[in-house]
């Protein structure tokens, strides 16, 4: 029973994406016939063009900066909410939320002005700062959870046995937090890299990402290009989460105990 | 923890400003546009981001791969495709204008119609620029209808002719034998296969183009034309009841018997190539030769038009106003009006747009590299389609024909 479910599972993920796959290249269609009436390489050829994979290089390269950026921001403000008390921190963790708890396109079009005057509108940097605001929220709240279930006390132990701070973090907490911490950053990533319409509005087109090559596409309703691009989409989104997810689980495997064996 | 952050932040921005500070662009406010040297020196080397529409690979592949190039061998001029809607270009104008932001990062713009009049109305544009361009002096009729008025809007030099585009229809010569050759025949060949026509919802471009295109022939369209901006909404719908009216008589005949329709053209187009419709619109005037050519319709299919004629169009580049890249943007634009890049642009195989140039200014050599542009299976000849091209109506009528479509036509 479990092992139907699991594939009745598998294929409602997999099938759309066979179909996809199988649009990607079938220029004609018509209803009733069982089999495209003609196949094409057009999608594939647009795909190739060396632009497409220019772009696609350097959008895994935005988002993939702007998710460990985003982490490495998130572990010292999970850490200050978790375990510290400070005035106006009830206001502090609803100012994180914010990017997700307010309409985007007003934020979106806050963001525009600012970035304009900062003079940072139509670089690279300001669409990642841009991503890093949209991404935060999440490992933030992740990395909260994961720090309270972790907790201080083993790090106080190693503080009591005269380990300096940075090293009792690093060498106690830190290891357990690191799976916490690919997740996070895998998620950023994908957060990131789906990005279109924040991405337009304040890299002006100039910055370009992979979605930004699809939207139109898929707006204008090319069915075959539209596929194609989704396609590659999906894996290069699937591949770059599969190596984190391979680097979590290698990294796992060798990790220390876990807090219960220790108490 | 907040301190951490502000830091990281102001230390970001401090990097951003100074190395905004080092990119310093060209300095173009010195050049003399008139002298035309000066501005191909001012031009040499420089970069051009042209802003437009992107969902076409065919036209995206001619921009990329033959103007582009083009521009880089003649001007020594690299052209930037940025594919962004007309819709968010202006947006992002507006908001440079709002942050006093006088270095914006748009040169040259895909524009016509209501957008033309919105962005030049808000002083959104450059201009007047097209007495600088060579080729517009040496090939476009200035006192020509498409060069003066732009959906009824006065040009004024504030955009240079692209492309022309008609309306089309698209049928397949295997499943009917003679194609509609009127609104009312159109009408009578759906209540013969119900369910098998749909159109565009407008304000889709498409879509819209074909009710104007039934006004054309339910209504006085020549009265239409001719009602001024701010005409009050109950003589404008007075005038477009009887189109309004043929609309809804075609309803129960449509796909979803005409509750809903299409969204985006494409779709319309792809129901087309799945055979659930009968016909589709395009407002390319070769589509169906490119859709042959690309195997994505059947070889029977062919173009018709009603001999009362179909809408027709001209899209125009027009120049930001806070372009950094004035001389470039003059440059691309004389590109595009080339002999080259126009017949270049008629090849069905590489986007199939109807040349912008007088033939009355080409000589005879440059008439035989029309000529000898191969149109493909399936479309109607230019000559042809010019016969039937009727005017489209004034920019500040087609969103409030939109609204009353919307109000009076789905599903009633």
């Amino acid at each position: 029973m479990r092992r139907v479910m699991l594939w009745l599972c598998a294929a409602a993920v997999l099938l759309p994406v066979a179909l996809l796959a199988l649009y990607a290249v079938c220029a004609r269609w018509p209803w009733p016939a069982p089999l495209p009436q003609s196949l094409s390489l057009r999608g594939i050829q647009a795909l190739l063009n060396a632009d497409v994979r220019g772009t696609l290089l350097s959008s895994i390269g935005y988002s993939l900066g702007s998710a460990l950026l985003s982490t490495l921001i998130a572990l010292p403000a999970a850490r200050a909410i978790s375990f510290y008390n400070f005035a106006g921190k009830r206001a502090m963790r609803a100012v994180l939320l914010a990017p997700i708890l307010l309409p985007s396109t007003a934020f979106f079009i806050g963001l525009q002005t600012l970035f304009t005057r900062l003079g940072i509108i139509n670089t690279a940097l300001g669409v990642m700062l841009a991503h890093i605001m949209v991404i935060l929220p999440y490992p933030i709240w992740t990395l909260c959870d994961m720090m309270q279930s972790v907790g201080r006390t083993m790090e106080e132990q190693a503080r009591t046995l005269g380990a300096s701070p940075l090293r009792a973090f690093s060498a106690v907490s830190m290891p357990l937090l690191l799976p916490a911490c690919v997740s996070v950053t895998a998620l950023g990533f994908l957060i990131s890299f789906g990005q279109y319409f924040l991405t337009l509005m304040i890299g002006g087109g100039r910055v370009k990402t992979f979605a930004m090559l699809v939207v139109p596409y898929i707006q204008s309703g090319d069915r075959m290009l539209s596929a194609a691009f989704s396609f590659a989409f999906i894996l290069a989104a699937g591949t770059v989460y599969g190596v984190m997810d391979a680097v979590l689980r290698k990294h796992s495997g060798a990790r220390p105990p876990t807090r219960g064996s220790l108490v | 923890m907040k301190r951490v952050l502000k830091t990281v932040c102001a230390a970001l921005l401090l990097c951003a400003l100074l190395l905004q500070g080092c990119a310093k662009p060209k300095d173009s406010a010195r050049v003399d546009y008139a002298d035309w040297e000066a501005v191909l020196r001012a031009a040499k080397g420089t970069t051009v981001t042209f802003y437009g529409w992107g969902g076409s690979d065919l036209i995206n592949a001619w921009i990329d791969q033959q103007l582009a190039p083009y521009c880089k061998t003649v001007y020594d001029v690299t052209v930037e495709r940025v594919p962004m809607d007309i819709d968010m270009i202006l947006n992002r104008l507006i908001g440079d204008k709002a942050a006093d932001n006088a270095a914006g990062g748009i040169d040259l713009i895909w524009i016509n119609g209501e957008n033309f009049a919105t962005a030049k109305d808000s002083g959104l544009l450059f201009g007047p620029f097209c007495q600088y361009v060579p080729n517009y002096e040496r090939y476009v009729d200035a006192q020509s209808e498409e060069a003066t008025l732009d959906f009824g809007m006065a040009i004024e030099g504030y955009e240079a002719p692209y492309s022309n585009a008609q309306l089309v229809f698209s049928y397949d010569s295997s499943s009917i034998s003679a194609p509609p050759t009127s609104a009312q025949a159109l009408l009578e060949l759906c209540r013969q296969n119900p369910g098998k026509f749909t159109y565009e919802a407008p304000p889709g471009f498409t879509g819209s183009a074909f009710v104007r295109n039934i006004l054309n022939e339910t209504c006085d369209y020549a009265a239409l034309a001719a009602l001024p901006e701010g005409v009050d909404d109950a003589t404008l719908r007075a005038a477009v009841q009887p189109g309004m009216e043929f609309l809804r008589q075609l309803n129960p005949y449509l796909w979803e018997g005409g509750a809903t329709f299409p969204a985006t053209n494409a779709q319309a187009d792809a129901m087309f190539m799945d055979g659930q419709l009968l016909f589709s619109i395009s407002y390319d005037p070769y589509h169906v030769s490119s859709m042959i050519a690309n195997g994505q319709y059947p070889a029977t299919a062919a173009a018709f038009v009603f001999d009362a004629g179909t809408v027709g169009n001209t899209n125009y580049v027009a120049i930001a106003d806070n372009s950094q890249n004035i001389p470039g943007a003059l440059c691309v634009a004389d590109a595009i009006l080339s002999v080259p890049m126009q017949a270049a642009k008629m090849d069905p195989s590489s986007w199939g747009a109807l040349p912008v140039l007088s033939s009355d200014k080409l000589s005879q050599e440059e008439k035989d590299l029309f000529s000898a542009v191969p149109i493909g299976e399936g479309a109607l000849p230019q000559d042809v389609l010019l016969a039937r091209r009727i005017a489209e109506l004034p920019a500040y009528l087609v969103p409030r024909i939109e609204a009353i479509w919307l109000e009076e036509v789905p599903g009633k």
